[in-house]
C-alpha cells in the first residue's frame, strides 16, 4: 500500500475521532436542559388582593371604594365582607385583562427546559453533519489517490451507496443531536474510511455499485437503530462496535472487491448475505462485548472465518440469511464460551484465533459437515474441545520441552486441520459416536508426544503419524481404539506408539547419536506409520504380541548400534517391515543373523 | 507493529479525553435536574422545610462544587464545555440557598471570561452565556424573597419597625434602574434573537419577581404603613409593571 495512503488514514481516523467527541461536545452543550426559577413567595390571598389593587387603583369602582378603603387605610369604616367583594373583583378583571394567560399551571414553581439556539441559528443538524464527513472523508481520500475516484474508481460507487442512505444514519427522534444521530455519523465515517482504504488496495477490481448500496443498507442502519437506551450501555456498546466495525467493514469490502460471486449474484436473489452477516456479527459482539473475542484482531479474524464460511456453504443461508447467520453466530459464541470454560490452561487469545481455525478449516475442507438441518449446532466446540482437551490433560504434567511445544497454538493449530479434514472424510466419525473416537485419537497421539522428551520426532513428524492414525482409525476404529470398550483399557493404538517412543527414547539414552540410535526422525516416524497400518490389519493379533513388536525394534536398535559402520537408520526400517507382521502374526522374533538379515534387506531392494 | 501500538494509543487518547467532557457534562446536567425538581417536589409536599435543608441542600453544594472543578479544568483548554459545567455549577449553587449562593457571583464571572473566549463570543452558546450572565441577579432575587417571605410570615401584619425596610426591599427588587427586575429586563431584551424558550424562562422570570412585590405592597398595604411609604411602594411597584408591560411581559400574578 502506497505510505502516504497509511499516513492519510491515520490523519482522517484521528480528526473522525476529534470530529466525533467535537459533535458528542455539541450535544453535550446544546441539549435542552433545566434552568431553575427564582422562589415564588406564597402569600396570603389578602395580600394578593390588596397589592393587585393597590397597584391598579384605577381598577377600582366607585361601588367598591369603601369596601378598600376599609382594607387600607387607618381609621376607615370597617366592612366585614370587604375582602371577599374585593377577591371576586380580583379574579374577574384577571380573566378580563388576559383570559390566556392563566396562572402557572404548575403546582410548584414553573420549570423550563430551555433550548441553547434560536430556529435557523443552530449549527448544522444531523443529516448535514453526516454529508459533511462523507464529503470530507472522502475529500481527503481523493487528494491523495485522485484514481480511486476517477473513471471506474470503485471509491465513487462507494460515496454514492453512502450518500442514498444518508437519511437512514439519522433516526427521526426528536432530539435532533441525540445518541443515534451522532453515532449514525460516526459509524458513516468509520465504514467510508475503512470501505475507502480495503478499496484503495483494489484498483483493478470491478465493484458493483449495486452491491456496495445493498451492503450498505443492511448493515449501517440498522446498526444505528439498534444503539441502546441507557447512557452506560450505550458507551460500553457504541466503544465495542466503533473498535470493531473499521476493520470488519473493511474485511466485507474487500471480499465484494475480491469474490463478488461469493455473495452476489442470481442464486441469492434479493437477500443480502454478506450484509446480514456483517451486521449480525457487529451486533453480536457488541452484545457480548469485546472481551469475550478478547481482541479487536481477534473479533476481525472470527468474522473472516465466518465470512470464509457462509462463501464454502451459501446455500444454508439462500432464504433465510437472517435466520442463519443468528444460529450461526448465536453457535459460535455458545461453543467460544463452553471451550473457554472447559480449556483452562490456554488463554482466550488462543481459543478465538483456534475457533477461526475451525471455521477456516470447515469452510475449506468440511463442508460435508454442515447439516443442512442443524448446520451449526456444537459445531466449534465439537472440534475444539477433543484436541484442548487431551492437550490440557497432558500439560499438566509439567514443563518440558515436549509439553510447551504440545501446547504451542501451532501444534493444535496443526492437529485440528488433520481431524477436520479426516472428519470431512468420514463425517461418521462424528455423529456416530459423539466425539468419543477423536476424543482416543487426540489422547493417544497427544499422550505420545507429552512423553517424547528428548524430541526425537518434530512437530511435523507428529502431525504426520495423526494423519495416518486418523485414517485407518477412519477406515476401522474398533481395531486401534476399543471404541465401545471400557476406556480403562486404553487403545492399541496409545500402546503402540508409547512403545515405539519407549525404545527409541532407551536407545538414545543409552547409545545416543554417536552411539548408533537411529530411531528419531524420519526412521522413527516412518516407523510408526508403519506400526500403526500393521496393527490396523491385524488388531487383534497386536493386541496379543504387541510387546512382542516392541522388543523387535529394541532387537533392530542393538543390531544397528553393535554394526555401527554396516546398518544405519534404512536398513533398521527395511527390517522393521519386513518382520513386523510375522511378529504380530506368530508372537515370534526373527533369527537376525547375517544370512536372514541380507536375504531380507535383499528382497526389499536395500542391501547395504 | 511499533505503528500499530502507536495508534491504537493516540485513537485511546483522543477517545478518552474527547468524550469525558461531554459525557461528564450530560451526566451532571441529569444529575442537577433530579436534584432540583426533588427540591421542588419536597419543597411542596414538606412545609417545614427540613427535608429540603438536610437532603437536597447538600446534594446541590456538593454538585455545585464538582461542576465548577470541571468546568475550571477545561476552561483553558475546552472553554465552550466549561460554560455547560460553570451552568451546572452556577444553577446548582444558586438553589443550594445560603450554603453556597454566594459562589453564583464568582461562577458567573469564569463563565463570562470563558464565554468571551469562544470563537463568537456569547454568541457562541447564547442560552448558556446569557444565562450565566444573569444568575447573580436571580440568585440575589431569592436572596431578597427569603427575607420578604420572614417579613410576611412574623405575624398577620408587617410591624411598622420593618416598614421601612420594607420599602428598600421593594425597591431594590423593583426599582429603576438598578433593581433586579430592571437588570433582568435588560438581559432579556438583549436576547431578543436567540431561543424562545430562553426569553419565555427569563419573562417567567420576572414575571415571579414582579407577582413578589406586588403581593408584597398587598401585605404591606394591610399593615397600614404612612399614606407616603404607601405612594412610595406604589411608585416603584407601578415602575415595574410598566416596564414589564413594555416588553409585553405578563403581569398577572396568581
Amino acid at each position: 500500500m502506497n505510505p502516504t495512503l497509511i499516513l492519510m488514514a491515520v490523519r482522517a481516523a484521528v480528526r473522525l475521532r476529534r470530529a466525533g467527541s467535537e459533535a458528542l461536545g455539541q450535544y453535550a452543550r446544546d441539549r435542552a436542559v433545566l434552568l431553575p426559577m427564582v422562589d415564588d413567595i406564597a402569600f396570603p390571598e389578602r395580600a394578593k388582593v390588596l397589592g393587585f389593587f393597590g397597584a391598579n387603583e384605577n381598577k377600582i369602582t366607585v361601588e367598591l371604594r369603601p369596601y378598600w378603603e376599609s382594607l387600607s387605610k387607618q381609621g376607615a369604616p370597617k366592612r366585614a365582607d370587604a375582602l371577599d367583594l374585593l377577591s371576586a373583583e380580583f379574579a374577574r378583571l384577571q380573566i378580563i385583562d388576559d383570559p390566556k394567560l392563566a396562572p402557572r399551571a404548575d403546582e410548584f414553581a414553573g420549570q423550563w427546559m430551555i433550548k441553547q439556539w434560536a430556529r435557523g441559528e443552530e449549527p448544522p443538524g444531523p443529516f448535514a453533519r453526516v454529508v459533511l464527513v462523507i464529503v470530507d472523508v472522502a475529500a481527503e481520500f481523493a487528494a491523495t489517490d485522485p484514481k480511486l475516484f476517477g473513471i471506474d474508481g470503485n471509491a465513487e460507487s462507494l460515496v454514492k451507496a453512502m450518500a442514498a442512505r444518508v437519511a437512514e444514519l439519522v433516526p427521526d427522534n426528536a432530539d435532533a443531536l441525540g445518541p443515534r444521530n451522532l453515532f449514525g455519523e460516526r459509524v458513516a465515517a468509520i465504514f467510508l474510511k475503512a470501505g475507502l482504504g480495503a478499496l484503495a488496495e483494489h484498483p483493478e477490481a470491478i465493484v458493483d455499485e449495486a452491491h456496495l448500496q445493498t451492503l450498505v443498507k443492511n448493515t449501517l442502519p440498522k446498526l444505528v437503530e439498534s444503539l441502546p437506551n441507557a447512557l452506560d450501555k450505550q458507551i460500553a456498546w457504541r466503544a465495542v462496535v466503533e473498535n470493531v466495525l473499521g476493520p470488519v467493514a473493511g474485511e466485507a469490502l474487500r471480499t465484494v472487491a475480491e469474490n463478488p460471486q461469493a455473495f452476489f449474484g442470481a442464486q441469492f436473489g434479493d437477500d443480502d448475505l454478506l450484509g446480514t452477516l456483517t451486521r449480525t456479527y457487529l451486533l453480536k459482539v457488541a452484545d457480548v462485548g469485546l472481551k469475550e473475542v478478547v481482541s479487536r484482531a481477534g473479533a476481525v479474524k472470527l468474522y473472516k472465518a465466518t465470512v470464509q464460511l457462509a462463501a464454502a456453504r451459501p446455500d444454508l443461508f439462500i432464504g433465510k440469511p437472517q435466520d442463519a447467520t443468528d444460529k450461526l453466530l448465536a453457535a459460535v459464541f455458545a461453543d467460544l464460551a463452553s471451550v473457554a470454560a472447559g480449556a483452562p490452561p490456554f488463554d482466550r487469545a488462543m481459543i478465538v484465533d483456534l475457533a477461526a481455525s475451525v471455521l477456516e478449516s470447515v469452510a475449506r475442507d468440511g463442508g460435508s459437515l454442515l447439516n443442512a438441518d442443524k448446520p451449526w449446532d456444537n459445531l466449534v466446540a465439537q472440534l475444539l474441545n477433543p484436541v484442548l482437551a487431551s492437550v490440557a490433560n497432558a500439560v499438566k504434567q509439567g514443563d518440558s520441552a515436549a509439553l510447551r511445544r504440545l501446547r504451542s497454538r501451532a501444534n493444535i493449530e496443526a492437529m485440528l486441520r488433520v481431524v477436520i479434514a479426516q472428519i470431512a472424510a468420514t463425517p461418521g466419525m462424528l455423529p456416530s459416536t459423539g466425539t468419543a473416537e477423536i476424543d482416543r485419537l487426540i489422547t493417544a497421539v497427544v499422550t505420545a508426544m507429552a512423553k517424547d522428551e528428548h524430541l526425537l520426532l518434530s512437530q511435523e513428524d507428529w502431525i504426520a503419524i495423526l494423519t495416518v492414525a486418523a485414517q485407518e482409525v477412519a477406515a476401522n476404529p474398533g481395531r486401534l481404539l476399543s471404541v465401545g470398550k471400557s476406556t480403562a483399557a486404553g487403545s492399541l493404538l496409545g500402546t503402540l506408539l508409547g512403545d515405539a517412543l519407549a525404545v527409541a527414547a532407551a536407545q538414545w539414552n543409552t547409545a545416543g547419536r554417536a552411539g548408533g540410535a537411529v530411531l528419531f526422525g524420519a526412521t522413527l516416524r516412518e516407523a510408526m506409520i508403519v506400526a500403526i497400518r500393521a496393527y490396523a490389519s491385524n488388531s487383534a493379533a497386536a493386541l496379543l504380541h504387541s510387546a512382542k513388536v516392541k522388543d523387535l525394534a529394541a532387537q533392530l536398535g542393538e543390531l544397528v548400534t553393535t554394526n555401527l559402520t554396516k546398518y544405519g537408520g534404512k536398513e533398521w526400517l527395511f527390517l522393521y517391515r519386513a518382520h513386523i507382521f510375522q511378529v504380530i502374526e506368530t508372537g515370534n522374533l526373527p533369527k537376525l543373523d547375517d544370512e536372514t538379515i541380507e536375504a531380507a534387506l535383499g528382497a526389499a531392494g536395500a542391501v547395504p | 507493529m511499533k505503528l500499530k501500538l502507536s495508534f491504537a494509543w493516540v485513537t485511546a487518547c483522543l477517545l478518552l479525553a474527547g468524550c469525558a467532557a461531554p459525557v461528564e457534562l450530560i451526566k451532571l446536567d441529569n444529575e442537577w435536574a433530579r436534584a432540583y425538581t426533588g427540591k421542588l417536589e419536597a419543597e411542596r409536599t414538606n412545609p417545614d422545610k427540613f427535608l429540603v435543608a438536610t437532603s437536597f441542600e447538600p446534594q446541590l453544594v456538593d454538585l455545585s462544587i464538582r461542576a465548577e472543578k470541571a468546568g475550571d479544568a477545561i476552561a483553558a483548554s475546552d472553554p465552550a464545555m466549561a460554560v455547560g459545567f460553570y451552568r451546572v455549577a452556577a444553577s446548582s449553587a444558586w438553589k443550594s440557598g445560603s450554603a453556597r449562593e454566594a459562589q453564583v457571583l464568582a461562577i458567573s464571572d469564569k463563565a463570562g471570561k470563558a464565554c468571551a473566549s469562544l470563537p463568537k463570543q456569547d454568541a457562541s452558546q447564547p442560552r448558556d452565556c446569557i444565562f450565566l450572565k444573569l444568575v447573580p441577579q436571580l440568585a440575589l432575587f431569592d436572596v431578597k424573597a427569603r427575607e420578604i417571605k420572614e417579613l410576611v410570615s412574623a405575624g398577620p401584619t408587617i410591624p411598622p419597625a420593618k416598614h421601612a425596610r420594607s420599602l428598600e426591599l421593594v425597591n431594590e427588587i423593583g426599582g429603576s434602574p438598578d433593581g433586579i427586575v430592571a437588570r433582568v429586563l435588560a438581559g432579556y431584551r438583549s436576547v431578543e434573537t436567540v431561543a424562545p424558550t430562553l426569553r419565555g424562562y427569563l419573562a417567567d422570570n420576572l414575571t415571579v419577581e414582579y407577582c413578589a412585590i406586588q403581593n408584597f405592597f398587598g401585605s404591606f398595604i394591610g399593615s397600614l404603613p404612612s399614606p407616603a411609604q404607601v405612594d412610595s411602594m406604589r411608585t416603584v411597584v407601578n415602575g415595574a409593571k410598566a416596564s414589564l408591560e413594555a416588553a409585553q411581559i405578563s403581569t398577572t400574578c396568581k
